[in-house]
């Protein structure tokens, strides 16, 4: 019993259902009362337009909670829909999307981040970031979820001065990178009831970067290189000039666009 | 727009605060001391801006924007002068962008300045906002380079037609031992400054 | 108790001011530059200083140094937005009791008091 009552008027829908119910109930038994008993013992009389009047009143307590309803259901499935639809367009990104609350609690975990974490959105939907990564150090993605879920303000979060905020092993290591570069953008997202969530939008960047020191280290060597005679290893003094390193610098520009 | 004394203080005084936690913010992400001060803030109508900048037109500045929605609507943006962005970019990254090619550079310098800018604009808008009580939403940054003239008239294509104000506050900020002159510009519809000049009234009343 | 607010703000003074609680138990006392600060000090003697960190001339921390140089004793508390690391700590190396965040409210100065006396 305490179950029923607790639970089952829980959906609109029910409400609808019940209130409709209810209504036609008492209409029903009042129009009994009224033909059946009040009538046959007193005098009194219904005129036919009353008449009409209460069976027109009838037709549309009856009808009502049934558009209702179908109205109801239809909007439901449409909704049902729309969040299907936006759950599946964050999983087709090549890109990590998550939803966090101010306490770091995942809402959302998109495919990309299936893959690349390992960790499924079952299992990370509900807990806190802290809890899926154990060595999390990043005060400026905790700072950038402050300011954008208070004060409605997107944060830029660049690769050049975090490297990352979660910290994602990678899978292949073709380079000495072990984690993840990111780019990542931060926005708010509020819903209907005024609850504020952080979108947080993660870039793997970590090909470019590792491309370009990659790119940085042959600069490197090469000037080193340059600056020496092949014969006795002594730097020689044309390439000792910055201008032989802004050179290298542009070569790499050069390199870097033909790779890409 | 002349300012009386208190308002001017007060002005003044919000930007103080909103410039020192912004300075928190990046000795957080920069690991390292920032200063930054609030020498001045400036109340001009929209074709005193330039003037009132003290930039040389010729030369190169680096700004970061973001439109801002709400009780009251605009854009901030935050300028500095080129040579000093980069200087201050090339003293935080240091040693690993020493002899990454030009076009890397440039990105680098664009993504470092416009997190920073990002940073700056939003801790001076969040205690604008908290201490005025306003709603405010924010855009995302984006970032553009040239001569003032030319970022004056890329905004005054976004402004057409109405009649704008600009609340401008001069900081120094000195991280990593290098000084850049950045001003903070809150461009305005001449109705929103008036209702931010409403709420600043409210508040000194209640004082 | 006695307590002065050094702050250049005239609008963070009256912030303080209209904040603190009026049950008369307290007298404030202000300035706004560091002559005005020493000369208050020596004319009411205030058990409590609380100094903003951003000023034109001297810092908070350097004002308080300067007024510990000058003989005065007092318990200190710094009153700033800017809470990064290297400011809290030579606030606290040079004897500040606390440091207090920018923007001031009932409830910080409620709890700065009960926590002094």
């Amino acid at each position: 019993m305490k179950r029923w009552k607790s639970g089952w008027f829980r959906t609109p829908l029910r409400i609808v259902v019940a209130v409709g119910a209810v209504v036609f109930g008492v209409e029903f038994l009042f129009m009994a009362l009224l033909h059946d008993v009040i009538m046959p013992l007193t005098s009194f009389t219904v005129s036919d337009t009353i008449w009409s009047i209460i069976d027109a009143v009838t037709l549309v307590v009856l009808v009502s909670p049934v558009l209702y309803f179908l109205v109801f259901v239809r909007m439901q499935r449409d909704f049902a829909e729309l969040t299907r639809f936006f759950a599946e367009l964050t999983d087709t990104l090549m890109m990590g999307v998550l939803l966090v609350d101010t306490d770091l609690r995942v809402h959302r975990w998109n495919q990309w981040m299936e893959r690349k974490t390992g960790i499924s959105s079952q299992q990370a939907c509900g807990k806190l970031l802290t809890e899926l990564f154990a060595d999390f150090n990043s005060p400026r993605l905790l700072s950038a979820i402050d300011l954008c879920i208070k004060h409605k303000s997107p944060q830029l979060i660049s690769q050049t001065l975090n490297r990352y905020v979660l910290p994602i092993p990678l899978l292949s290591t073709m380079h000495d990178l072990k984690l993840m570069q990111q780019q990542v953008s931060v926005a708010p997202l509020t819903n209907s009831r005024g609850e504020t969530l952080a979108v947080i939008s993660i870039n793997d960047v970590t090909e470019s970067v590792a491309k370009s020191s990659a790119l940085a280290r042959l600069a490197t060597k090469m000037e080193s290189q340059s600056n020496r005679d092949q014969l006795t290893g002594a730097l020689t003094g044309i390439f000792c000039g910055h201008g032989w390193r802004r050179n290298s610098s542009k070569a790499c520009a050069i390199a870097r666009r033909s790779v890409a | 727009m002349e300012l009386d004394e208190l308002e001017r203080d007060a002005l003044r005084e919000l930007a103080n605060i909103g410039l020192s936690r912004a300075a928190t913010q990046l000795s957080e992400l920069l690991n390292d001391h920032i200063e930054m001060t609030v020498p001045l803030v400036q109340v001009v109508p929209y074709g005193q801006v330039t003037q009132a900048l003290q930039l040389d037109p010729h030369a190169m500045v680096a700004t970061v924007w973001q439109s801002f929605s709400g009780q009251s609507e605009g854009t901030s943006m935050l300028m500095f002068p080129s040579e000093d962005s980069k200087r201050l970019v090339h003293a935080l990254v240091g040693p690993s962008m020493r002899e990454v090619g030009e076009d890397d550079l440039r990105g680098i310098e664009h993504e470092a300045m416009m997190e920073i800018g990002n940073i700056i604009i939003t801790s001076g808008m969040a205690v604008i906002a908290d201490m005025l009580g306003q709603e405010v939403q924010m855009s995302l940054p984006g970032y553009m380079e040239g001569n003032l003239p030319d970022i004056m008239e890329q905004r005054n294509r976004d402004n057409a037609g109405r009649e704008m104000q600009a609340i401008i506050m001069f900081t120094q900020l000195k991280a990593a031992q290098r000084e850049v002159e950045g001003r903070m510009v809150m461009l305005m519809s001449v109705d929103s400054v008036q209702v931010l000049f409403d709420r600043l009234h409210k508040l000194l009343r209640g004082l | 108790m006695k307590i002065l607010i050094v702050d250049d703000s005239m609008t963070s003074r009256m912030l303080f001011k209209a904040y603190m609680p009026k049950d008369g138990r307290h007298e404030l006392y202000e300035a706004a530059v560091l002559p005005d600060a020493l000369e208050k000090m020596r004319e009411v003697q205030p058990e409590l200083v609380i100094l903003d960190y951003n000023m034109p001339e001297h810092n908070g921390v350097e004002m308080a140094q300067a007024m510990l140089g000058a003989g005065f004793k007092a318990k200190f508390v710094l009153l700033t937005a800017n809470t990064q690391r290297t400011v809290v700590d030579a606030a606290l190396a040079a004897g500040f009791i606390q440091v207090v965040e920018k923007p001031v409210n009932a409830a910080k100065i409620v709890a700065l008091l009960a926590q002094v006396a």
